[in-house]
């Protein structure tokens, strides 16, 4: 019997062991008479047996009424006005303002960083002209052609920074 | 509710070996019973709903263990009012010892291991039912269930692993 009880024990512990021989083993350690060897793993069996037997006494549709009119509840909570709906309603339009600043600060920078291209590119490209041309009465004209936009730019820039000036002057006469 | 009637008791003592006692259990199992009448029309159709209402229990366990800051451990108090009532007190207390000593071991291992090890020893469930129970594949479940079984029997017979 024992050495029986010992192969099926080692299968069961392998994990290789069939329901048929788990029931086996189950059945020898709930019969009362087991070996002194085996006293040791015989709480084991004896904690699946007890749990076997434990069981769920409630009313399953007095349970889902009471939860469902706890769920009711909170629904009209929230519906009066109060509670987490209207936390959760503030949080969306937060996230829905930072995705817009955020999205509309992406597309200032995008702006700026095209006309800066833009700029350079025109430069580049009568650079190009000047360097592929032989004639020297082309070239200058080329370039005449550069230092008039730079001009240009520059004018432009320092009536900013002139009209920048003036504000401060403004500034410190106030002060 | 009559469809949940005859898996109650296994749902039950699923939860309660995963979420460790029987207050918490019952809270999963209030859980699992709201979750199936929000679905009841998609309810009707599924094939195997025992195994479907043990992957939701699994699943809201797992929820209710991750939400509460100290795992609590079952206790052999949760089952031992119905032991042997023949024992005499000393033989009594030496078996709830043993025992309570078994649901400690059981307790410390991994949760896969201890949810394979109940589905198998307590429920007698097949590999593959477990296996679509818990979302693990036929392999884990038999590797799971291995490990699970060798670390409880080094402890038991103190033998190193």
């Amino acid at each position: 019997m024992n050495i029986h009880i010992n192969q099926l024990l080692e299968k069961y512990w392998a994990g290789e062991s069939s329901l048929k021989e788990e029931q086996e083993i189950k059945a020898y350690f709930a019969s009362g008479n087991i070996a002194d060897e085996h006293k040791a793993i015989a709480p084991m069996f004896g904690l699946f047996s007890l749990e076997q037997s434990t069981q769920y006494n409630k009313d399953l549709s007095s349970v889902l009424e009471s939860s469902l009119s706890g769920e009711s509840s909170t629904d009209a909570e929230a519906a009066t006005g109060s509670g987490p709906k209207i936390f959760q309603l503030r949080k969306f339009i937060l996230a829905a303002a930072a995705v817009f600043a955020i999205v509309m600060t992406a597309v200032i920078v995008m702006n700026q960083e095209t006309e800066i291209v833009g700029d350079k590119s025109e430069l580049a490209a009568n650079h190009i002209v000047l360097d592929g041309s032989d004639d020297s009465e082309e070239a200058l004209r080329v370039t005449k052609e550069a230092l008039a936009f730079l001009s240009g730019k520059l004018k432009k820039n320092s009536k900013k920074v002139n009209s920048g000036i003036q504000n401060l002057d403004k500034i410190n006469v106030v002060n | 509710m009559d469809l949940v009637l005859p898996y109650k008791d296994k749902l039950f003592r699923f939860a309660k070996s995963m979420v460790g006692n029987s207050f918490d259990a019952e809270d999963v199992i209030q859980e699992v019973l709201v979750r199936i009448w929000k679905k009841k029309d998609q309810f009707v159709e599924i094939d195997n709903k025992e195994a479907w209402c043990m992957t939701v229990t699994r699943n809201l366990s797992i929820d209710k263990i991750r939400s509460r800051k100290n795992k609590d451990t079952s206790n052999i108090d949760d089952y031992y009012h119905i032991s042997d009532k023949s024992a005499s007190p000393a033989v009594a207390l030496e078996q709830k010892d043993a025992l309570n000593k078994v649901m400690e071991m059981l307790n410390e291992l991994p949760e896969n291991q201890r949810s394979v090890m109940h589905l198998r020893d307590v429920e007698g469930y097949t590999y593959k039912e477990i296996s679509e129970m818990t979302d693990l594949s036929v392999d884990q479940v038999k590797v799971n269930l291995h490990r699970a079984r060798k670390t409880l029997r080094s402890r038991l017979m103190n033998i190193e692993i």
